[in-house]
């Protein structure tokens, strides 16, 4: 309410997503996948 | 050492044992300790609160007052950590989930090769120089306040902990990297009124 008249603002904003962040939960698990896959290997390869 | 010092070391020891009080000597507490329960039930509970934080950490609400994961680390967690380091000593780091997971990876896929020397020789300085680099990145990302930047920081942590549990043997990690290993251990050595020590027959 500006001097007793109601007044309308409009504002274009892009509001970011609170989503979660796939790229760092995909990373984790092929990071950690691939670290786990390079010891089975290993541990393998020096059980022969 | 010398004889006097022999002495009064003698009679420290004597002195501890005399005021100390043995839980082990507890029937209930001793069966309890020995059986395959234990630290296993413990550390379930803790790595299932763990999981929960840390999912809601990377999906929850993005706003630090309503996620459960910013809550229950920094305002139930850490709070409570130092009197729990004070009254137990280093009990937390037998039920700690990334111990626990470095046990699991080392147990199915693990190595286990000796120490890295540089670890031994720069652990602290390695330990030291995360302790800054985590507080840097809260001063200019807000991590730590931040749902998403916090539960970045423990996956981070993680993919650590793995890597240590993989290829090096016992807990490389814990001993050689953790922050908060050293913390428990500064406050475990003098202050604790809990001590957790083995003793021969219970090898």
């Amino acid at each position: 309410m500006v001097n007793g008249e109601k007044k309308d603002i409009q504002f274009d904003v892009d509001v970011v997503s609170g989503g979660p962040n796939w790229v760092v939960i995909g990373g984790f698990i092929g990071v950690v996948s691939l670290i786990i896959i390079a010891a089975a290997v290993k541990k393998k390869k020096s059980s022969k | 050492m010398s004889k006097v010092d022999r002495e009064l070391f003698d009679e420290k020891s004597s002195l501890q044992e005399e005021t100390e009080l043995n839980l082990l000597e507890n029937k209930l507490i001793h069966k309890f300790i020995r059986s395959k329960w234990y630290p296993g039930i413990f550390q379930l509970f803790v790595g299932i609160i763990f999981t929960f934080i840390v999912f809601e950490l990377l999906t929850g609400p993005s706003e630090a007052p309503h996620n459960f994961g910013t809550a229950g680390t920094w305002v139930l967690w850490w709070p409570i950590l130092p009197i729990l380091l004070f009254l137990t000593g280093r009990f937390w780091c037998a039920i700690c989930p990334f111990g626990a997971l470095s046990d699991v990876i080392q147990k199915f896929v693990g190595s286990k090769k000796p120490v890295p020397k540089f670890l031994k020789k720069y652990g602290v300085w390695i330990i030291d120089a995360m302790f800054l680099a985590i507080t840097w990145s809260d001063h200019v990302f807000g991590v730590v306040e931040s749902p998403r930047g916090f539960g970045t920081l423990l996956l981070l942590i993680t993919i650590g902990v793995v890597f240590s549990g993989a290829f090096w043997e016992r807990r490389t990690w814990c001993r050689y990297l953790c922050f908060l290993g050293g913390l428990s251990g500064n406050y475990s050595i003098k202050i604790q009124l809990c001590r957790i020590s083995l003793s021969l027959d219970m090898r």
